[in-house]
């Protein structure tokens, strides 16, 4: 156990170096330049630009850059966001959070929804149950996150009013409201940037899983169960459920990347400032040390969510789990 | 030179007093005016403000000595609106001004507002190690004395018609009892600037970046309280988000519609749309220079006959009216109708294909080879342009040329990339043709900087190399000019000079539309500065909503 988890722990340090500096490579041959945007007007003369590059040391050549970068990073130090004018660490401070939640009640949300929708169509196999939720999970894959979200904030928000149509929190001293009722307004706000994110994920989630449920349906232990006596529900998520759900959780370890890649664009349309949106902006601005602190992050995210979700797969299947 | 425009003075304080000091009728109607913007400000501390949000929310924590008007005059002193300065007077050689200070000004801490920090604030934006953004612009000012408390003397090193503008547009006085006590170098990330001590008519509440800004109305502000209790900027990247939130009631007012947005107002009335000048316009721009070669001729542009050709192939009506409807207006030539120095008597160069065509075969542009595009010397007419992927109506005015070009016989490419990398391709000269917007400011100077000959005081965002010895002469004796109706005259003839020599298409000056809920009461809407009149704004107490009880709290 020790040997695996040192051995993995060796493979994400390798995978975050690797693609760091390939993420820092790919930024040098990136046209354009930090203080382009931010300082375009055109009272502002050239030199003012060139003191920011130079302020900030955007002037010196990649090698030592990548050198006093790494450096620093070492020494557990992200750099200065020259586009924020705050140190990186406090912009992922404040971003890191909003993303886990968002993406992490999408995935909750998701996964739950698209089990429930699986059993209902593995229960009703064949019949317009099935096909129904069939056809939806079909349009649910194929429709694009952005799509889904402007129609949700279009139509939910903006014309129906039910929902609020972007931000975090209501107008007011948060602090001083009573913790329900934070918690209910966060909520609130989540619900359609969560919501838009969920139906992506359950709509694979709900296809995997009916494969994965009509597959493990064939075996005898499923013909023993019923002979039992057992109702069609019991037998399904009491015997085919925890067999066929393994592959379901190792997909969600591999969905999390891409989840926080559809985030970038959930973010931005619903206004949620969390890492996707820091990263988009970031890469307009040109802002190296906050992309490569964004990127870094996101891809130690992805290591450590597909190492716990192969965890979490193993402790739950039961014939994995009795194997010795 | 100047003086003399100091003789109006005294009719313009007058108004300006009437402006200033809110009437019985401009009383206190309570709450919170909500703004859905679509940028957050990169910082709060104004001399390293950059984008248009920044200047947004520092201008209404802070005061500046004096505004201009709002027939938005940059010459002298005529129009301005007194702020922190109740008064101020030129020296008989005009290279100094003295301003009065308001006595009834106060920093949001107490504090009073004293001619020290009017030095101070110059001290700062001229030393290096802060970076001011807007140095340049203080260049002709040489210092500034105190020869007491209420009394700020500049000084300048030469005289210019818009000496008095640069100094009092681009100088905020900052709290010198607050900031002076920190190096110059630690200004930037000093904790003071995340939660800024201002003098004007709002205070600063809290800043959630990329999320929410929260001000609330300055009590004690001198001139009088603001009329709404406070005001809460929501900020949203998406353009969709930003008008959204005006439809679902979120917000109150944003700064501008886009046409999709029209589609999509409430029948009820419930949101409405007013117009204010802006300051943009749109052109395609031709590159003097190769795109891979800055120090060789382009080998199609730099021949003015051709551009002129293929400015006469250009049908910018359709063009307009296809991305804008009724939304935009043509452009007409290097400059925004709303600046004072815009003339729509120019001669420009008509839409007529048929001389294009015959001006293009007199060239020797001829389809020899009848694949419809022309030839001369065995090379084709053809070249790409440049087009940000941030601007919508950039891009589909840019499909429009191309369909017209082509109907002449002109091939035109695409080429689309974020605008960073546009700025940094521009800025390298790497491109043949680009569609290009300028937003502009109330001074001229502006035109100088994106037209000029390209030198060490001007032509720095001239992307196109474009040199005409009359124009830059014309412009220079505009500049210089003591009086309005000689600059007037100058500038026309620079412009014209323009417009014949054709360096770019000017395509179109969209029209600015903000959007409000109809409980909002707001004045004209300056075209430079939307914001200027907030402090006046009302909320119609009969529509109160429940977000109005969740008021920023007065720190």
């Amino acid at each position: 156990m020790t040997r695996q988890l040192v051995a993995r722990l060796l493979h994400a340090i390798a995978v975050c170096a690797v693609v760091a500096t390939s993420v820092f490579v790919l930024l040098q041959f990136a046209p354009g330049d930090p203080f382009a945007t931010a300082l375009d007007g055109a009272d502002v003369p050239p030199s003012v630009r060139a003191e920011g590059r130079a302020r900030y040391g955007f002037d010196l050549p990649p090698g030592e850059r990548f050198a006093r970068w790494t450096g620093a990073l070492v020494r557990g130090e992200l750099g200065y966001s020259a586009s924020r004018h705050r140190a990186v660490a406090d912009v992922v401070g404040d971003a890191l959070p909003r993303t886990l939640l968002l993406v992490g009640v999408a995935l909750v949300l998701g996964f739950a929804a698209g089990v429930g929708i699986a059993l209902v169509q593995t229960r009703h196999h064949r019949r317009w149950q099935d096909r129904l939720f069939g056809v939806l999970t079909l349009g649910g894959v194929a429709m694009p996150e952005f799509l889904v979200a402007l129609l949700a904030m279009t139509w939910l928000g903006a014309r129906w009013r039910l929902f609020p149509v972007a931000g975090i929190g209501s107008l007011g001293d948060a602090a001083a409201w009573p913790v329900w009722e934070r918690i209910v307004d966060l909520l609130w706000h989540l619900a359609l940037p969560a919501g838009a994110l969920a139906l992506a994920v359950a709509s694979r989630v709900a296809r995997h899983q009916r494969a994965a449920l009509l597959g493990v349906m064939r075996e005898d232990y499923i013909r023993t169960a019923r002979a039992k006596g057992l109702g069609e529900w019991n037998v399904i998520v009491r015997h085919a459920l925890p067999n066929a759900i393994g592959p379901v959780i190792a997909l969600l370890g591999l969905a999390l990347p891409s989840l926080v890649g559809g985030a970038v664009l959930i973010e931005r349309i619903f206004g949620w400032p969390g890492m996707g949106l820091t990263l988009f902006d970031a890469l307009l601005a040109r802002d190296y040390p906050l992309i490569l602190a964004a990127v870094l992050l996101a891809t130690l995210l992805a290591v450590v969510a597909r190492t716990v979700t192969e965890a979490v797969a193993e402790f739950v299947v039961p014939r994995r789990a009795r194997e010795p | 030179m100047i003086p003399h425009l100091s003789r109006q003075l005294a009719l313009v304080l007058c108004i300006a007093a009437v402006t200033a000091c809110r009437g019985t009728d401009a009383s206190p109607t309570g709450g919170i005016l909500v703004v859905s913007a679509g940028a957050d400000a990169e910082t709060l501390f104004p001399p390293l403000v950059a984008g248009s949000q920044g200047r947004v929310v520092t201008e209404l924590l802070y005061d500046k000595l004096a505004d201009v008007g709002p027939a938005l005059n940059t010459f002298g002193d005529v129009g301005f609106v007194p702020k922190l300065a109740r008064s101020w007077e030129w020296s008989r050689d005009s290279l100094t001004v003295t301003f009065h200070l308001d006595p009834r000004a106060r920093w949001h801490d107490g504090q009073p507002v004293t001619a020290r920090d009017v030095q101070y604030a110059f001290r700062v934006w001229t030393d290096s190690a802060v970076g001011a953004v807007q140095r340049a612009a203080l260049a002709t000012v040489d210092s500034v004395s105190v020869p007491d408390p209420r009394t700020a003397r500049v000084h300048f090193r030469e005289r210019t018609p818009e000496q008095f503008y640069a100094f009092t547009y681009t100088l905020i006085p900052l709290p010198a009892h607050l900031l002076a006590s920190l190096p110059d170098t630690a200004l930037r990330d000093a904790p003071q600037m995340r939660s800024p001590v201002g003098s004007g008519p709002f205070r600063f509440v809290s800043w959630t970046p990329r999320t929410r800004l929260e001000l609330s109305a300055n009590a004690a502000y001198f001139a009088g309280r603001p009329r709404v209790d406070g005001v809460v900027f929501l900020f949203a990247a998406q353009g969709a988000t930003v008008a959204a939130r005006l439809l679902a009631g979120e917000a109150d007012f944003v700064e501008q519609l886009s046409p999709p947005d029209f589609a999509q107002l409430p029948q009820d009335g419930a949101v409405r749309a007013q117009p204010y000048g802006g300051f943009d316009y749109t052109f395609l721009l031709f590159n003097q220079y190769d795109a891979r070669d800055a120090g060789r001729p382009h080998s199609i542009f730099v021949d003015r006959a051709l551009r002129r050709a293929l400015t006469a192939a250009i049908d910018r009506t359709t063009i307009v009216r296809s991305v804008f409807d009724s939304l935009a207006r043509p452009a007409i030539g290097p400059f925004s109708r709303t600046q004072w120095t815009a003339d729509t008597t120019l001669t420009g160069i008509a839409f007529d294909p048929s001389t294009a065509t015959r001006m293009l075969d007199s060239l020797g542009w001829r389809d020899a080879n009848h694949d419809g595009v022309r030839e001369r010397d065995g090379r084709p007419l053809a070249f790409s342009v440049l087009v940000p992927a941030s601007s919508r109506p950039r891009q589909a005015a840019a499909v429009l040329l191309q369909a017209q070009f082509k109907a002449v016989g002109v091939a035109m490419t695409i080429e689309q990339t974020d605008f960073n990398a546009f700025l940094d391709r521009a800025r390298r000269g790497a491109f043949d043709a680009m569609v290009s917007g300028v937003r502009t400011s109330p001074s001229p100077r502006g035109v100088q900087d994106w037209w000029g000959t390209p030198g060490p005081d001007r032509g720095a965002q001239n992307w196109g190399r474009w040199s005409n010895a009359e124009f830059d002469a014309q412009l220079d004796s505009a500049l210089a000019a003591s009086r309005v109706e000689d600059a007037r005259a100058h500038i026309r003839a620079a412009y014209q000079a323009a417009v014949n020599d054709a360096p770019a298409i000017w395509l179109y000056e969209p029209l600015f539309f903000a959007g409000m809920h109809r409980r909002l009461t707001v004045g004209a809407l300056r075209p430079d500065a939307w914001w200027s009149g907030v402090a006046d704004w009302s909320i119609d107490p009969a529509q109160r909503l429940p977000r109005d009880r969740r008021a920023p709290a007065t720190p």
